[in-house]
């Protein structure tokens, strides 16, 4: 019984998990149900290329190979880890206005098309609905700019319609953004290429370290708030990718300026810790990229 | 007190999933290990109002692994899944810190292991999946779910 773990347990332990779990505490571990655990591997695990159980892997030699597909956090998840930093502050009030699209190379346009889609993800759940609508039917045309596929435009004119009727409110549209958002990105690293897709990533990520920066630099919230802004290897991550894209290579005068404020952002995340002067100064670099799009 | 029904109602949807993920020992099927992620993250990371970071495919042959970079905020609770195509096969899920350190794993002999972890700080964590009992390549899809 112990060391059978039947095929229905792990969707119903996860069931449970998601309901039931309070928090775990700083521990950074959770217990998984004793009787799904077995004590051991069993004999036909052979030992891991990078580590055994409870051995230590070299972190900067797998990092070096990982994938990226799911490194970079949502826009949404900064509201909550704000909220988690004890910072009341709404981001949805700060989104500002739209970029435009006219006129803009396609780089360019993938970093809007990022941004307006972080901005109906932030303001999904508790924006008013002429906002909220007007933030998708914002993000739809970025997407129709980039050449996104039929299929996902429909999608997305669905969500719109659905929304407005109210056939779905405030509460399940930021789920439904969250599916929505993966078919995006799938259909866009399809039809549009992988370039233009992490450039939609990257341009979601710049307006969220944008708002939190902006937020954490006018103070409050715990000690460990300004962390939410110093992610050196995600600024790294972008600041490559966008350094070696065709654009950079083409010489867009956006992206060179794009670049150069990455760069002046690296040198900041150098720090091991932001103070109040460096938050400010990621707010005015992010800010100074957002003005490009 | 509302937990009980909630339990009952999400536990049929995933005994419903098994319908989906059962015994079944064909591998490389893409399409099976995303429908099977799908339905998990459907039942148990949506249906329950949190929320879904960014997900992934990818393919290993028995014992081989893939990593990928995760990065994870303190103060909040994510849950790290994944399935693979075969019922046979077994997937393992184990996360480490920057240092290297294992945060946390499942490990259980089956094809839809979960990770559920609170860390301890804001960084890069490094996820590994990796494939067991695998008679042939197996396909495997993994999700980055999050606690609204």
């Amino acid at each position: 019984m112990l060391l059978i773990r039947s095929s229905w347990t792990a969707p119903t332990a996860l069931a449970a998990l998601l309901l039931l779990t309070p928090a775990c505490g700083d521990s950074g571990t959770t217990e998984t149900p004793a009787p799904d655990q077995p004590a051991a591997p069993s004999a036909e695990e052979a030992p891991s290329p990078t580590a055994d159980a409870g051995t230590k892997i070299d972190f900067a030699a797998a990092s070096s190979r990982g994938k990226t597909a799911m490194f970079v956090p949502a826009p949404s998840e900064f509201q909550i880890a704000l909220a988690a930093s004890e910072v009341t502050t709404s981001l949805k009030d700060r989104l500002g206005e739209d970029g435009s699209l006219d006129g803009k190379s396609k780089p360019v346009m993938a970093l809007e098309t990022g941004r307006r889609i972080a901005n109906v993800l932030l303001a999904s759940k508790d924006g008013t609905k002429e906002a909220v609508t007007a933030r998708m039917k914002s993000a739809r045309a970025g997407l129709q700019a980039l050449g996104a596929g039929d299929e996902v435009l429909s999608e997305t004119d669905k969500l719109i319609a659905d929304y407005e009727a109210g056939t779905i409110g405030n509460t399940e549209l930021p789920p439904a953004m969250d599916i929505l958002n993966q078919k995006i990105q799938k259909a866009l690293a399809s039809g549009a290429g992988e370039e233009i897709t992490t450039l939609v990533q990257a341009g979601g990520w710049v307006q969220g370290v944008h708002l939190l920066s902006s937020v954490l630099a006018e103070g409050g919230g715990s000690k460990e708030a300004p962390a939410l802004v110093h992610q050196p290897t995600v600024l790294a991550h972008f600041t490559e990718f966008i350094k070696q894209s065709s654009a950079a290579k083409a010489g867009d005068e956006d992206v060179v300026v794009v670049i150069t404020e990455l760069d002046a952002m690296s040198e900041i995340a150098k720090k091991d810790t932001l103070g109040p002067e460096d938050l400010k100064a990621v707010a005015t670099h992010t800010g100074n990229i957002i003005a490009r799009f | 007190m509302t937990r009980t029904p909630l339990f009952a109602v999400l536990s049929a949807l995933a005994f419903g999933l098994v319908g989906l993920v059962a015994p079944n020992t064909a591998q490389a099927d893409p399409a099976k290990a995303e429908t099977c992620l799908d339905e998990l993250v459907s039942a148990a990371v949506i249906g329950n109002g949190n929320r879904l970071r960014a997900k992934d495919s990818d393919a290993a042959a028995d014992k081989e692994e893939v990593v990928y970079r995760v990065t994870l905020y303190r103060g909040m609770t994510y849950l790290l899944l994944g399935c693979a195509d075969g019922e046979g096969v077994d997937l393992d899920l184990s996360l480490f810190d920057d240092t290297g350190a294992l945060v946390d794993k499942d490990a259980s002999p089956d094809a839809q292991p979960f990770v559920s972890v609170e860390p301890a700080k804001t960084g890069e964590y490094l996820l590994r999946v990796m494939v067991h009992k695998a008679t042939a390549k197996t396909d495997f899809a993994v999700a980055v779910a999050y606690k609204n």
